[in-house]
Order: C-alpha cells, then structure tokens, then sequence
C-alpha cells in the first residue's frame, strides 16, 4: 500500500462514526449548525445507515408534530378546556 | 365606547382573566408540562402573581401576553425545582446502543428502528398529539425539561444550560435520549400493529 492510499483510508476512517454518535449529530444538527467533520460524518453514516436515515424521518415527524401542536395552541385551538370547577376554583383564589 | 375600549376594558379586569384566557395558559402549560393537574396549578398561580404585581403591568404588551410571560417563568422555575429529581435515573434505563465489543455504539438488535408509514397529514392529527404527549409525560423530568426547552420554546443552548445547569454536551446527550424514548414510545403506540391506533 503506498503513501496516498494510507492517507485515504486513514481519512476516511476519520468520518467513520457508529450510529450512537451519527444519531446524536442529526438531533444536533436540528438546533445548530454543525462542524465540517461532524456533517461529513454524519452524511457518510446516513448514506450506509437505512435504521438512522429511519429514525432521521422519524424524529423529523415528532418535531413537525410539536410545532403544529405549539401553532394550534397560539392560534386558540385548544385539546383541552379548562372545566367549570377548575374556573371557579381558580377564580375563586383570585378573589381571596 | 367601541368595541375595542370595552375589550380593553374587560382585558384589565382580573375577575374576567379565567375566562378570557384560562384555556389558552391551561393549554400552553399541558403542551410543556405534560400534567394536567400540574399546569393546573401553574396557571393559577400566574393568575395569583399577576394580580398582585397589576400595578405594574404598563399595558406596552397585550394581557394575554403579558400571563404567558408569567407563565412561561413559573414553568422554568417548575422545571428548576424537580430537576434533581432522584428518579430520573431509574426512568432512563433504556439501552439503545451496544456498550462493548466490535459492534460498540452501533444499535442493539432490541431497538433498531423499524420504517414507520407516514401519513403527510399524521403530524395534524390530534389522535397522535395525544399519543405524543403521553409519550413525552412518561420522560424523566429533567430530561423532558431540557427537551421542551429547546424543541418547543425554541431557548437557545445557553440559556437552557443556564437555566437548568447543565453542561452542553449533557444537554445534546438529553435531547438525543428524550428523542430516541420519544420515537420508542410512538412506535409502541402508534405504529405497532398491535394497537388500536394504527391507521
């Protein structure tokens, strides 16, 4: 093996990150930006990894699911009322 | 007096406050709390603290803007005090990564993802909402503290480090956890065959 082939492989084992760390770095890489070495390893592992560009997909619906949860609530839609004992009882300690 | 005075006007009434913005605190609070008995408590107390500090509300925000800023604090303050929960450590007991050997940080064969059949409407469903927030109360406290900060009030890395003392690292560590029970818990579910809720 010469020089230029030993570089290779030792840059390539550089990117070469196991799941643990690459799924760590797509929940990073929704809030920040991330490092060169860190993006490069993470789409290295996402290209081979089928179970993490999975859970890529799937952490992406739960986050989507948040915001829309989030954006209903700001525009008045709510899940859940606030029941007449719990409005009276409220009102009630305001009063006091 | 138009319509907007006598809103004004009933806005600055504390006794009308329950019902004008009770449901919108008590749902805000659900969404990042996860109890309800708990945001229960907290919107009462924001009505409470707001009462007393009415004197200074200087009306430069909405009233409904002004709870929610209230609110907001009382949530951080409630993280705050139940992060040193001791239990948190028995709650986060999954193993989703191989801890020795050649295979070290590659999936355990117990939790490797399965491909989920997303419906492009499934993250408006309130069925699903349902199961997600049952999901994220069943997370240890601090860690759904630290995941609600920063995916659902959007507080940067150092204010949530801040506020709950925590290193970054630590807090990368959380998220990815709170993620992975997360994605866990949906599957189990949602997406197994086995429940009623698979569409």
């Amino acid at each position: 093996m010469n020089f230029f082939q030993k570089l290779y492989i030792k840059t390539i084992k550089c990117f070469i990150i196991p799941c643990e760390r690459a799924s760590l770095l797509m929940t990073k890489s929704e809030f920040e930006k991330l490092s060169f070495k860190e993006l490069v390893s993470m789409r290295m592992h996402l290209m081979k990894c089928k179970y993490c560009r999975w859970l890529l997909d799937e952490e992406r619906l739960i986050s989507t699911s948040i915001k829309n949860n989030k954006f209903q609530i700001e525009n008045d839609h709510y899940f859940i009322n606030l029941s007449n004992e719990q409005r009276d009882k409220i009102k009630k300690k305001i009063s006091e | 007096m138009n319509t907007k005075d006598m809103n004004t006007g009933q806005e600055q009434n504390p006794n009308t406050w329950v019902d004008l913005y009770g449901n919108y605190l008590y749902n805000y609070a659900i969404s990042r709390v996860y109890n309800q008995e708990i945001a229960e408590d907290l919107v009462q107390e924001t009505f409470l603290s707001a009462v007393k500090a009415i004197e200074r509300f200087e009306g430069r925000s909405t009233v409904k803007t002004w709870l929610t800023s209230i609110l907001k604090r009382k949530i951080i303050d409630y993280y705050r005090k139940n992060a040193r929960n001791k239990e948190d450590a028995l709650l986060d007991n999954d193993q989703f990564f191989q801890s020795e050997g050649i295979l070290k940080g590659h999936w355990e064969d117990s939790e490797l993802p399965n491909k989920w059949e997303i419906d492009s409407e499934l993250s408006q469903n309130n069925e699903f909402h349902q199961v997600l927030k049952e999901c994220l109360s069943h997370l240890p406290t601090k860690m759904a503290a630290t995941f609600t900060m920063k995916e659902v009030e959007g507080y940067s890395t150092e204010e949530t480090c801040k506020e709950l003392d925590i290193s970054p690292s630590n807090l990368w560590v959380m998220i990815h956890r709170a993620k992975l029970k997360l994605r866990k818990c949906i599957e189990k579910k949602w997406f197994s065959p086995d429940t009623k809720m698979y569409k």
